[in-house]
């Protein structure tokens, strides 16, 4: 996802806003400080992104179309950058987080924000969230959305004007384009 | 030779705005004699050693043996019985390989300690799942320390090799080597040794040490990166063969090959030409200097900080020991290691968070992560007093945020 696409999501593109390493440094701790985590039983091996020099801990669900992701970190930096990718998962619908991984971590590394040894562990949070998206659009009979490139793995409705659509709402049964402010491209 | 001096012979630090760099146990800034040795090779002397006949190959490989001959001379042992690699990891990836196609054998075992490296651990892991025989991992005492009395139960008959780290990359701490490798070659059972880590603070003569194996890295040594060197004892370096390729055989046939006598049958391709010279000069340049003076300097740093940290409140440092390595782990209760270290960096401090490839150590003291702070001979005193204030400030800071 490029970064204007990315930036739709507020607290990112607030995060991208600060113009010091500290103020990023606030802000993503302020954020994890702010954000409401997983309780300590869903903090298991098995929820445990694996290659993060903190711990990470993640629950994906799925809601209606949508995908839900809460997070978990000892490290405050940690959380509130994934946080950053809980709130994409709630402004992207389950047909945009399936195409590919977000490619945050990958943006933030680029600008030199974040370590590699950071980035790893976001990046494998990036895969997982691309990889239930997908598993969960593939669960949905009838309704899957697909894009330009994508082979389509149930019969579904082809999505042709997705990569101009930036709100995708999924109803039982069909699929309904919105963009974010009243159809207003904000591209 | 004072550290202040020192420091002088490493143009890193000429730089304006160069951090404070405490992450010398991942790896050392060069002094500027081995910087100009590796570009004195490649302008004026650069060529393919042990083929040409030509002059300029003939030189290059004179160098290249002379180098050899220095460093085995500081190692004491012969020249011949020193292979060089990559790395550290990959001189302890072939020595475990040789040792495991020579004496691994399904229900044998190989013994270890929790507080190896994982490129000390790793291919031994590996070595034994595909031989079907046991690892069996020294546990760590509450103080983080090796249970070397449990030395005597967890060897045995059908112990087939160990694998022993020098000093610890996390704790500092320094192996008895005399008394491990000792118990070992009592049994008769080879050991390699990870010598990374202590053989830049500490004389080390694998011509004193009992054991098959010492490697270690150029690059933490003040020399290049991407050489490593294998020490090893006679009759490995006559007989072993890891890798296949040009340089080590004497003679190749239709269907097999004869492998070269002595260390080239371990060295397949072309060698490290440029970075063994550069090694050599980083050798000679400890020796030139006062180097036991240079590694009390690095020793006090390390005690200034420990005793500084432990000033501060609510930090918790890693125990290594009554003569620990220049490396002081530790954890805040304030916040994560990864975090101070992210603002640590900010402040212009190179320290690093992280397991530092010693997860099983990690994990034995409860600890997802320490912040490690490590000395090389150009660090000075005014450096460590910087940090504590950074991290007395980041405390202040996090306990009073909008104050």
């Amino acid at each position: 996802m490029d970064e204007g696409s990315l930036r739709q999501v507020e607290s990112i593109a607030a995060y991208m806003a600060m113009t010091c390493d500290l103020d990023r440094f606030d802000y993503a701790t302020e954020l994890a400080l702010q954000t409401q985590g997983l309780a300590k039983e869903e903090c298991g091996e098995e929820n445990r992104v694996l290659g993060c020099d903190s711990r990470l801990w993640f629950r994906l669900d799925a809601l209606q179309g949508a995908i839900r992701l809460r997070v978990e970190s000892d490290s405050l930096l940690v959380k509130g950058l994934a946080q950053m990718l809980a709130d994409a998962c709630a402004v992207f619908p389950a047909g945009i987080l399936a195409r590919r991984p977000l490619g945050l971590s990958k943006l933030l590394y680029a600008r030199g924000w974040i370590p590699l040894a950071r980035r790893r562990g976001l990046d494998e949070l990036e895969e997982r969230i691309c990889q239930f998206a997908r598993q969960h659009r593939e669960t949905q009979s009838g309704t899957a959305c697909t894009f330009p490139g994508d082979t389509p793995t149930r019969e579904g409705t082809h999505c042709a004007g997705s990569p101009q659509c930036h709100i995708y709402s999924e109803t039982e049964g069909s699929n309904q384009h919105e963009t974010r402010d009243g159809g207003q491209d904000q591209r | 030779m004072d550290a202040e001096t020192a420091r002088g012979d490493f143009p890193f630090f000429d730089q304006p705005n160069a951090p404070v760099y405490l992450d010398s146990a991942a790896t050392t800034h060069k002094p500027r004699c081995v910087i100009e040795r590796l570009t004195r090779f490649y302008t004026y002397e650069n060529a393919n050693v042990q083929r040409g006949g030509y002059t300029l190959a003939e030189n290059a490989t004179r160098a290249f043996a002379q180098a050899r001959a220095q460093l085995a001379a500081w190692l004491g042992i012969p020249d011949e019985r020193i292979a060089f690699t990559m790395n550290a990891t990959d001189a302890l990836n072939q020595a475990a390989a040789m040792l495991a196609a020579s004496r691994l054998r399904h229900g044998s075992n190989v013994v270890t300690t929790a507080l190896e490296h994982h490129s000390s651990l790793l291919p031994w892991m590996e070595a034994c799942r595909a031989a079907g025989a046991e690892l069996r991992v020294l546990p760590l005492d509450v103080n983080g320390q090796p249970r070397l009395q449990d030395l005597e139960t967890l060897s045995d008959a059908n112990t087939a090799a160990a694998a022993v780290t020098a000093a610890s990359n996390f704790t500092g701490w320094r192996t008895p080597l005399a008394q491990v490798l000792g118990f070992f070659r009592s049994r008769r059972i080879p050991v390699v040794v990870d010598a990374a880590q202590r053989i830049v603070h500490e004389r080390l003569s694998f011509g004193e040490l009992p054991c098959d194996f010492l490697c270690f890295s150029g690059h933490k040594l003040y020399g290049p990166m991407g050489i490593g060197v294998m020490a090893m004892a006679e009759e490995w370096a006559q007989s072993g063969v890891v890798r296949l390729g040009g340089g080590m055989v004497s003679e190749v046939g239709d269907v097999g090959y004869c492998r070269a006598k002595g260390i080239a049958g371990l060295e397949a391709g072309t060698p490290p030409v440029a970075k063994t010279l550069g090694l050599a000069s980083a050798i000679e340049y400890l020796q030139t200097h006062d180097a036991p003076a240079l590694w009390r300097h690095e020793e006090a740093l390390a005690r200034r900080l420990r005793d500084g940290l432990r000033s501060i409140g609510e930090i918790h440092l890693v125990n290594g020991g009554g003569n620990p390595l220049p490396i002081v782990s530790f954890v805040s209760d304030v916040m994560h290691p990864a975090d101070m270290e992210q603002l640590l960096s900010i402040r212009g401090f190179a320290l690093r968070c992280g397991r530092h490839c010693a997860s099983i150590a990690h994990r034995r003291l409860r600890l997802s992560a320490t912040l490690r702070a490590s000395f090389g001979l150009y660090n000075t005193q005014a450096e460590v007093d910087a940090l504590l204030d950074a991290i007395r400030e980041i405390h202040r800071r996090r306990e009073h945020p909008h104050g």
